[in-house]
């Protein structure tokens, strides 16, 4: 076998293993609905973990532009559960959410609201949050708010509100 | 009492905080339209009611709205209720707005609210989102949404029609605080 036949079966397998590989990667990621009382619960029931709830839709391009840093946070924040509601309807999912999820890459649990009007969210969250979007709550550990960011948010700040939260303790 | 009376002044600050928010009237302004006209609250005097609306371009929450709007103002303005529709968006320029206007047929002024000022002095947050004022006194007579769902086929309250229609038959406002997903109004750091 000369070196540029096996350097070809090297490729041909690297390849090959990606096919199989990313596919069973990417297919691990999933968009389910939520209800409201769900999402009472996985703020109540914190495990010892901050939680930092986004709010958010595939039609709002701010939403959309601060994902990658809620990616950094999710991979760099290990005491921190990061999940992102979506206020798209559930019949999007496969045409809209689940593609973007896929190719963002999300490291964490994405859903979409399943509630039987938008009032129920708007019941549970900040009385401050009129509904504008993207919006981000921070829990503490026992399920209590900490802080809300209107609009758009990077980052530093993203990681600032936490550390209040840690600096608390 | 003078015990009380320190412990209900408070007692109202306290609430005073907590219902803080969408201030309770707003003051005559002023701003351009996108035709570069003067239009200030106080030309709506003889009007029954003013129906600001914070609108956007680019936003596509506002954007599922604009046969709305139109259909409102059509309903609404033959019973002498005015339209407003303003935009703060710092990234919309006022061609723009005027482009979009035309696009989508809009009757009723758009105003460019520069620097967001009246954004502000009326806390709007978002887009679409609506402020009903009272045409001479400016008191908010109902703050909110224009119905309960970006798509027409699962609406289940018309918030602002109901709103409009009590206050046009001479009635409180039962309904006077709603709120709706939408777009982020971009404002100026």
């Amino acid at each position: 076998m000369n070196f540029h036949n096996l350097q070809r079966r090297t490729l041909f397998g690297v390849l090959v293993s990606l096919h199989i590989i990313l596919p069973i990667t990417l297919s691990s990621q999933t968009v389910e609905t939520i209800t409201k009382e769900s999402l009472r619960t996985m703020i109540d029931q914190r495990q010892g973990n901050i939680l930092l709830l986004n709010i958010w839709a595939t039609w709002c391009k701010p939403c959309v532009e601060e994902f990658p840093d809620l990616i950094r946070i999710s991979k760099e924040l290990k005491n921190v559960e990061v999940i992102a509601v979506s206020v798209d309807y559930p019949d999007e999912i496969e045409e809209k959410i689940l593609p973007f999820v896929k190719k963002m890459n999300v490291p964490f649990k994405v859903y979409v609201t399943d509630f039987n009007s938008q009032d129920e969210l708007f019941q549970l969250l900040d009385s401050e949050w009129s509904g504008e979007v993207p919006a981000t709550f921070v829990f503490n550990s026992n399920g209590k708010q900490t802080a809300f960011l209107r609009g758009k948010h990077s980052y530093n700040e993203f990681k600032h509100a936490i550390e209040e939260v840690t600096n608390k303790r | 009492m003078n015990r009380a009376l320190p412990a209900f002044m408070i007692f109202l600050t306290i609430c005073t905080i907590l219902i803080a928010g969408t201030p309770e009237k707003v003051d005559n302004f002023t701003l351009n339209d996108y035709n570069g006209k003067k239009i200030s609250l106080s030309d709506f005097k003889d009007s029954k009611a003013i129906v600001l609306m914070f609108v956007a371009t680019q936003c596509p929450v506002s954007n599922a709205y604009n046969e709305r709007y139109n259909k409102l103002f059509e309903d609404y303005s033959a019973k002498n209720v005015a339209f407003v529709g303003i935009n703060s968006n710092k990234q919309e320029s006022v061609e723009e707005i005027k482009q979009h206007a035309a696009e989508h047929g809009f009757k009723f002024p758009i105003l460019k609210d520069i620097n967001n000022i009246i954004a502000d002095k009326l806390d709007a947050q978002r887009t679409p989102e609506i402020f009903v004022v009272h045409p001479t006194t400016y008191e908010i007579l109902y703050h909110g949404r224009i119905d309960d769902s970006q798509r027409e086929s699962l609406i289940k309250t018309n918030d602002l029609r109901a709103a409009l229609d009590e206050i046009l038959a001479g009635k409180p406002v039962t309904v006077k605080e709603t709120k709706a997903f939408g777009c982020t109004i971009k404002r100026v750091k």
